[in-house]
């Protein structure tokens, strides 16, 4: 497999404000020979605090523990713990410690792709060249098979994108007692690619494809550098095509 | 309209007028032993101050979201924001965090998860004092709003538009409000134009509260109706927050008025008119 992923901030935020998380950090373009490969992207709310770092946590422990084997709730149990104890340690500002207890919030998206032996995760997922994927939230993911957008899970049509998604909470106060996740599996072939995208760029993927007017070379030929990514997001964000939001995608293309 | 994401690119406005006038030294809903009208609204001005620096809070910053202003209109027209902040007319919301006039300690309750309560103890920022001395000089206040606003929709106009809260207890005796509330009304951004919302403190606990009414002929008299009159339409997202907060239906065309607001009555409207209308996750 290749790998390759991008994300751009939001205009009128710093870069390092940018709160849109993916696991692993790899170099893009790098080839991936593993029989089997996890991965995951988070998009953390802006109205709540500190939620870049549970972006990032929740990125990092569902790619590591692979998260489909256990159950999610573990996963983000556990996350929720390395969150309180990597805030700040000195006394937090009056409003800082009210947004701390109101919780943190983010989306996730965990990715599994494997080559043999199969994945106990969901009964149904097929025993070789099989995927699975995990979400809370509306970063979503697309499989493209001969240039095709032929899946889109978890959302499926752009009239489900809303200002209150799903969401994963640092606190259980303001969160469901359990995660209300959902999950998905299939195979693949060689040359299919797999997107994943946080809101901004998943809904208008799925806009161009209900209107039929998405084909693979449009979103491929701006996959060529970072560069050449940001200046598109840039250019759809200014003829209002996308929302202007922290947008971010990985492209994992399974080899010829 | 009245759908722009508030940011630091495009940050929106509150501006929040205050009958400072003699009669808000009388207990609310006239109840002796509530607390006077002028302390209850400074309170609940003060609240709503401290949600507004609570939701521009972000990590360890304030983020300036918002611009605000409070102008007291009674035995003068001014901003009643004082210490460092005295005279502005309307403050980002980052030096708002860092210039209460001081900082009291105050036990509240709180859910201890098993159905009881616990008192805690909690910092409560004041940057308001009740004040009511005067007459009520409400024509001046809204003629200092429209100066005030006309600036900053000019300087913001892509930005979702200013919220103007007016909490007062009477009526003008400086000549009809209606005109400077409609020369406000008609400011505006690209989004949309200025939101005018009164909450009309009770001064008689048998009176009955009226909340976002839809026609003027519920308003009881003819001077409860030019307050129906100064009041604009709720936004989508207001109606939205009210009907969550109230849990009754609100209907398109709902005025931004709570009249004879008794003590809940206030602190509903006030969050109403200010929960943050669109900060993107």
């Amino acid at each position: 497999m290749v790998w390759k992923a991008f994300s751009l901030c939001k205009d009128g935020n710093r870069e390092e404000e940018n709160e849109d998380a993916v696991f692993p950090q790899i170099v893009n373009g790098s080839s991936l020979t593993a029989d089997q490969f996890s991965c995951a992207m988070s998009d953390g709310a802006t109205q709540s605090s500190f939620s870049k770092l549970w972006a990032g946590l929740l990125v990092k422990e569902s790619s590591q523990s692979h998260m489909m084997h256990q159950d999610i709730n573990q996963t983000v149990n556990s996350a929720r713990l390395k969150w309180k104890n990597a805030l700040p340690d000195n006394e937090l500002p009056w409003p800082a410690t009210i947004k701390v207890k109101q919780g943190s919030f983010a989306t996730l998206l965990w990715f599994h792709i494997w080559q043999s032996n199969g994945f106990s995760g969901i009964s149904s997922a097929p025993r070789n060249h099989g995927w699975a994927a995990n979400a809370v939230g509306d970063t979503c993911l697309f499989q493209v098979v001969k240039g095709r957008f032929v899946s889109s899970f978890p959302l499926t049509q752009a009239t489900q994108f809303s200002n209150t998604p799903e969401l994963i909470s640092t606190s259980l106060t303001y969160s469901r007692a359990r995660v209300n996740n959902t999950t998905s599996s299939g195979n693949w072939n060689k040359g299919d690619h797999f997107l994943i995208a946080s809101d901004a760029l998943a809904q208008w993927i799925i806009t161009r494809v209900e209107n039929g007017s998405l084909t693979w070379p449009v979103v491929s030929m701006n996959l060529t550098s970072l560069v050449r990514y940001q200046t598109w997001i840039r250019s759809l964000r200014r003829q209002g095509q996308i929302k202007n939001d922290d947008t971010s995608l990985i492209c994992l293309t399974v080899d010829e | 309209m009245y759908s722009a994401e508030i940011s630091r690119l495009n940050p929106t406005c509150f501006l929040f007028l205050v009958d400072h006038s003699t009669s808000m030294q009388n207990p609310i809903m006239g109840v002796p032993g509530n607390p006077k009208k002028s302390e209850f609204a400074a309170d609940a001005l003060n609240k709503v101050i401290q949600s507004l620096v609570v939701s521009a809070s972000k990590d360890m910053e304030i983020r300036q979201y918002y611009e605000i202003g409070v102008i007291g209109y009674g035995f003068e027209v001014q901003s009643a924001l004082g210490g460092d902040l005295a005279d502005r007319d309307l403050v980002w919301i980052d030096e708002i965090y860092e210039h209460p006039l001081r900082i009291e300690d105050r036990i509240k309750k709180e859910s201890d998860g098993v159905g009881g309560f616990i008192e805690v103890s909690t910092k409560f920022p004041v940057w308001v004092d009740a004040v009511s001395r005067g007459q009520t000089p409400m024509c001046q206040a809204f003629n200092k709003a429209y100066e005030i606003l006309q600036a900053w929709v000019e300087e913001h106009p892509e930005s979702y538009p200013p919220t103007l809260i007016n909490v007062t207890d009477g009526e003008a005796n400086d000549g009809d409000v209606r005109v400077p509330a409609e020369q406000i009304k008609s400011l505006g951004t690209e989004d949309g134009n200025c939101t005018i919302l009164t909450v009309h403190a009770s001064s008689n606990e048998l009176s009955r509260q009226i909340v976002f009414p839809m026609e003027d002929k519920e308003m009881p008299d003819h001077f409860s109706r030019i307050m129906f009159e100064v009041s604009s339409p709720l936004t989508p997202r207001m109606r939205e927050t009210g009907e969550e907060l109230m849990g009754v239906a609100l209907e398109e065309g709902a005025r931004g008025l709570v009249y004879n607001a008794d003590i809940a009555g206030i602190v509903q409207a006030l969050e109403i008119g200010t929960r943050p209308a669109n900060i993107q996750s």
